[in-house]
């Protein structure tokens, strides 16, 4: 296509990012036939993507463009419209606190400032470590559970500061059952 | 729906599809708008275009509003106008205090914004960080963008580049470029259409982005590069060439241009520009005064023509300068000197094909029109790239096909169109006439042709059948490497469709059966009925801005002025009346002739106006020592070219924003050129060097400029340009044949019969080229140009899009590079039986294996010193396009 026709290679290998696995690109063809274009594919394949690098690459988005025969810039328009996408590499685990009116009534103001004294990090940063990072969202939709926290997949309901140690040290506390990019099931 | 509405009293008449701004801009009534462009799909973001209409409750958006009938609209009412106010004050404040300070004056916005808004009083936002100038041409200044989002759909809409997208949500979106948000790094062609259409200057070019004065002086005239014939608009202050921009109203480019055209203009201005005339002396350079030079020169030519008779000399026109230099050149020879030892360069490039449908048709020009592109049912492109050679024609193919005009691409490489086409051919190198054989098989034997055309205004189509009754598909697959089912789909679009439109370049001509590929390949525009129907037809596309109309002129050997026959008493009679002398009959040499007799001692003089075939023409080695064996090489240029380095004179010549006269394009359109700067130093323009020379060898010339030039050129040729003159050719100039005065110019020939009477249908088998691949030589080397840079590349090496492309890249399928041990970016060494050359491998899989594709755009690299000596029979066009060749790593 045409924006693949000028490709001045400007940007050096190492701030590319990795790419996507061959067995991650099978997964998103899978979800051709499911939509009348392969645009529309768009969403579950920057799910898989995130599933496999832990976020969207420089690489992963002009791979994924390339896939689905969509400009680059198009990628990144919805990449850039949902929270949930990273841009650059998080930690294993994602905290993401409420941050609307029922979850702030509830005492998230307090757990955010625990959060933030036991990891050392501000929003939209990771520990040196590599193990988590942080970040408010506008709504989590559960407010009957406020204040809650999401860790990666994982909701965690009525948070209170002093669960959170145990949060933090629980390595299964971010798994769900299945991966949210399972959720969207291909025809096999 | 069509009819009347009102708008602000005025009763409007509106046409089918016509929105109410549409009617209103019509009228001459002024709506403001921000989003909405010219040629562009409403947006309707903006706002600022609403309006006020009789019995309904909500204000209506103008620009996407269908008018319709009895409607009553209002268009400034204070209502309107403090929604306008409200609107600008806003859009305004989204921005820091100074945003619009730093834009220059006569933006849209800041105009808009004094005549329709108030001093902003929602207070403003934090001033914006730098602009990204990382692109050698467009500056992007985020603290002045309002979101219109013109760049995005000028450049999906026009250009079909889809660069840009938005980034962010609610009052955070922005405008970028893509993933890197980097101007340099994205999928931008820098054709500058977003440049235009912005209206704050957020968008802007780099290369006036330090002009301080408005431009003194706009001058129209025609592009310089390829032969789309694209009309331009150039600024100029202080004699130095500020900016170039498109002419809106244009037919051929509607205001588009593309890098070249737009922004690669640097080299009018460079300091190694040739300034005064040139004598080798003594191994170096002398400069010289005109007199001298001009003494020095007709000196040498009168006397080797003394010595040695006509036969003794020869003359290149040029396909970069105008008409009436290549005219006056072409006649000094014809007559001073009495040979017809004169060509140009439409010798290397589309010989074969003027050739091919010369014989077809009659004649070997278009017959179609670029507007043919927008009418077209089915648009069939081969061996032509035209979105890196001819851009702007190459976005109109582009745009149709996104529009859903089925295409049909037949090309060894996966180029950008075979993107967007229906179906892609990907021929081995040099096998066309195989394939357009079967295609024409399919349509004979399915009867998918028009056979009432065929029968009624075509010959030779029993002969066809019977040869083709030989040929099976299997035969086709297994030469041309394009499945039986594929051609079989092909043949079938094309009847369905028909008539079709056929677009071709250099991929059919630069073979040595280059003529009967163009022949083959007009049998499938005969057998669908297609040569002048509108909408379809034979449509090649020309390489240079004037080698359409440097072969007009008579710069070929074997026709004279308006492809007029040698042999033709009449036409000697006419043209002894006009010039004086009568022209010898006897067919002269052609260029790859005239450098074999230069090599050979036979050819003692050559003269060689702005073409510089020691770089550009196949088998280099032996160019060179031809043009080092003459005693005399003359050479007009704008630089010391490889060829100049030759020569014994160099004459400095005037660039094309420097003289006046006429180019035609591809579509036979005569277009009026004009001077918007004064040549540098001494230079002057190749129509009066060459009247100087004739005069000093005693002609009688005394033409007072190129319009009186013309006015001969019509008497010359009366059947094509007799109706040509300088003051019919404002704006977008006359389409040759123009017989006569009141004659408007020929959209499209053979409307109602051929030229020649009848069209030819032509039967020839494949003959495989003399260059094979072998284990020594295991690849097929083709050769072509990229976006960036123009043929030699002597205007755009001098110019900024170096920084775009700054060398030659080498093509390779990955799987070859991996067997030949190769990495992308590697230098390596391409080699065939006849030299070698060096390039930058470049890995894609745009190439077949098997493969290599070479630009040869820098003299560095000596792409012609590997490409072979073999030329078509017929019209002496070399084979650039098939090369055996062998590539190591360096």
């Amino acid at each position: 296509m045409s924006w693949q026709a000028i490709d001045r290679r400007t940007v050096p290998e190492s701030e590319l990012g990795p790419g996507i696995s061959q067995a991650a690109r099978e997964k998103i063809r899978h979800f051709f036939s499911r939509y009348p274009t392969k645009r529309a594919a768009l969403l579950p394949a920057l799910h898989i993507v995130q599933d496999q690098i832990g976020y969207c690459s420089l690489r992963a988005m002009r791979e994924v463009a390339e896939l689905l025969e969509i400009p680059p810039a198009a990628v990144m328009d919805v990449v850039s419209f949902y929270t949930m996408f990273w841009t650059h590499p998080r930690g294993r685990k994602v905290l993401m606190l409420c941050r609307s009116i029922s979850c702030q009534v509830m005492g998230a103001d307090k757990v955010q400032a625990a959060i933030q004294q036991k990891l050392g990090i501000g929003e939209h940063q990771t520990t040196p470590d590599g193990q988590f990072s942080f970040v408010t969202e506008e709504c989590l939709a559960a407010c009957d559970h406020a204040p809650c926290l999401m860790v990666n997949e994982k909701m965690h309901k009525r948070v209170r500061v002093e669960d959170l140690d145990r949060i933090l040290s629980d390595p299964d506390s971010d798994k769900l059952d299945l991966p949210r990019s399972d959720l969207y099931d291909a025809p096999k | 729906m069509s009819g009347r509405l009102t708008i602000d009293g005025r009763v409007v008449e509106f046409a089918q599809g016509e929105t109410i701004l549409d009617a209103a801009v019509r009228t001459g009534v002024e709506i403001p708008t921000l989003c909405k462009g010219d040629h562009l799909k409403p947006e309707g973001g903006c706002r600022l275009c609403m309006v006020e209409v009789e019995g309904r409750r909500r204000l209506e958006a103008a620009c996407h509003t269908p008018a319709s009938n009895g409607l009553v609209v209002h268009t400034a009412t204070p209502r309107l106008q403090a929604l306008r106010r409200d609107l600008l004050a806003l859009v305004q404040s989204e921005h820091g205090p100074s945003a619009f300070q730093r834009a220059s004056d006569g933006h849209k916005f800041q105009r808009l914004f004094a005549e329709h808004g108030r001093p902003n009083h929602f207070g403003s936002a934090s001033e914006a960080g730098k602009a990204d100038d990382s692109h050698p041409y467009l500056r992007f200044d985020a603290g002045l963008c309002v979101n219109c989002r013109l760049c995005l759909n000028v450049c999906e809409q026009v250009q079909g580049q889809f660069v840009w997208g938005t980034v962010g949500r609610g009052g955070n979106v922005r405008m970028a470029y893509g993933p890197n948000e980097r101007f340099d790094d994205g999928p931008c062609v820098a054709c500058g259409a977003c440049v235009d259409q912005c209206p704050t200057g957020a968008l802007f070019d780099l290369d006036r982005a330090t002009v301080i004065a408005p431009a003194a002086k706009a001058t129209d005239s025609v592009c310089g590069y390829c032969g789309v014939g694209c009309r331009v608009r150039i600024e100029s202050a202080d004699n130095r060439v500020q900016r170039i921009a498109g002419v809106p109203e244009a037919s051929v480019n509607r205001g588009h241009l593309c890098v070249k055209g737009r922004y690669a203009h640097a080299h009018h201005h460079s300091p190694d520009r040739l300034t005064q005339p040139l004598l080798r002396e003594n191994g170096g350079w002398k400069p010289i005064r005109w007199e001298e030079a001009i003494a020095w020169a007709t000196a040498r030519l009168a006397e080797i023509h003394a010595k040695h008779g006509p036969h003794a000399l020869g003359a290149m026109t040029s396909s970069r300068s105008t008409n009436e230099a290549a005219y006056l050149l072409q006649k000094l020879f014809r007559t001073r000197f009495a040979t017809n030892n004169v060509d140009c360069c439409a010798r290397v490039c589309h010989s074969s094909t003027a050739l091919a449908l010369g014989i077809a048709t009659g004649t070997g020009a278009a017959s179609t029109s670029y507007d043919d592109i927008e009418r077209a049912r089915l648009i069939v492109v081969a061996g032509a790239n035209p979105t890196e050679a001819h851009p702007v024609i190459g976005a109109r193919i582009k745009q149709a096909a996104l529009r859903g005009t089925p295409l049909i691409v037949i090309d060894p490489r996966r180029i950008e169109l075979a993107e967007y086409a229906h179906l892609h051919l990907a021929l081995r190198a040099g096998t066309n006439v195989q394939l357009f054989n079967g295609l024409a098989k399919v349509l004979i034997e399915e009867r998918l042709f028009e056979s009432e055309y065929i029968t009624q205004r075509c010959a030779g189509i029993d002969e066809l059948r019977g040869r083709l009754e030989r040929l099976s598909l299997d035969d086709v697959e297994r030469v041309t490497g394009v499945s039986a089912r594929l051609v079989r789909e092909a043949a079938r679009r094309m009847g369905a469709a028909r008539p079709c439109l056929f677009v071709s370049g250099l991929g059919l001509s630069e073979l040595t059966q280059g003529t009967e590929s163009v022949m083959t390949f007009c049998n499938l525009g005969l057998l669908t009925g297609s040569l002048g129907k509108p909408g379809a037809g034979m449509m090649p596309l020309r390489g240079q801005n004037n080698v359409q109309g440097n072969a007009d002129m008579g710069g070929m050997p074997d026709r004279v002025t308006g492809y007029q026959k040698l042999d033709d008493p009449a036409v000697l009679e006419r043209l002894e009346r006009i010039w004086g002398k009568r022209p010898p009959s006897w067919p002269g040499k052609t260029i790859p002739d005239m450098l074999d007799a230069a090599a050979a001692g036979e050819i003692k003089a050559l003269y060689i106006q702005g073409e510089d075939p020691a770089q550009s023409d196949p088998n280099q080695s032996h160019v060179i020592q031809a043009l080092q064996r003459v005693e005399l090489l003359i050479a007009h240029e704008l630089f010391l070219s490889e060829t100049a380095k030759l020569a014994h004179i160099v004459l400095p010549a005037a660039g094309v924003f420097e003289q006046e006269g006429t180019f035609t394009n591809a579509e036979r359109r005569i277009q009026l050129v004009q001077p918007a700067v004064d040549p540098p130093g001494e230079a002057r323009p190749d129509w009066r060097i060459i009247r100087d020379v004739a005069i000093a060898l005693g002609e009688q010339w005394n033409y007072s400029g190129p319009a009186e030039i013309m006015d001969e050129i019509a008497k010359a040729a009366p059947s094509l340009f007799g109706g040509v003159s300088f003051d019919r050719l404002a704006g977008d100039g006359i389409q040759w044949p123009c017989p006569d005065r009141n004659h408007p110019g020929t959209r499209t020939v053979h409307g109602e019969r051929f030229v020649s009477g009848k069209g030819k249908l032509t039967s020839v088998d494949y003959r495989p080229s003399p260059e094979k691949v072998s284990g020594e030589f295991p690849y097929l080397l083709m050769t072509g140009r990229v976006l960036e840079h123009y043929n030699v590349g002597t205007m755009t090496r001098r110019t900024p899009n170096r920084a775009l492309a700054d060398f030659d890249a080498l093509e390779i399928n990955p799987t070859d590079a991996r067997r030949e041990r190769v990495r992308d970016g590697q230098r390596i060494r391409v080699r065939s039986r006849w030299g070698e050359a060096q390039a930058i491998a470049r890995l894609t899989d745009r190439v077949a294996a098997g493969s290599l594709f070479l630009t040869f755009h820098f003299p560095e690299t000596h792409a012609n010193l590997v490409t072979s000596a073999y030329n078509d029979p017929l019209s002496k066009c070399p084979e650039y396009k098939v090369t055996a060749a062998a590539i190591a790593a360096m």
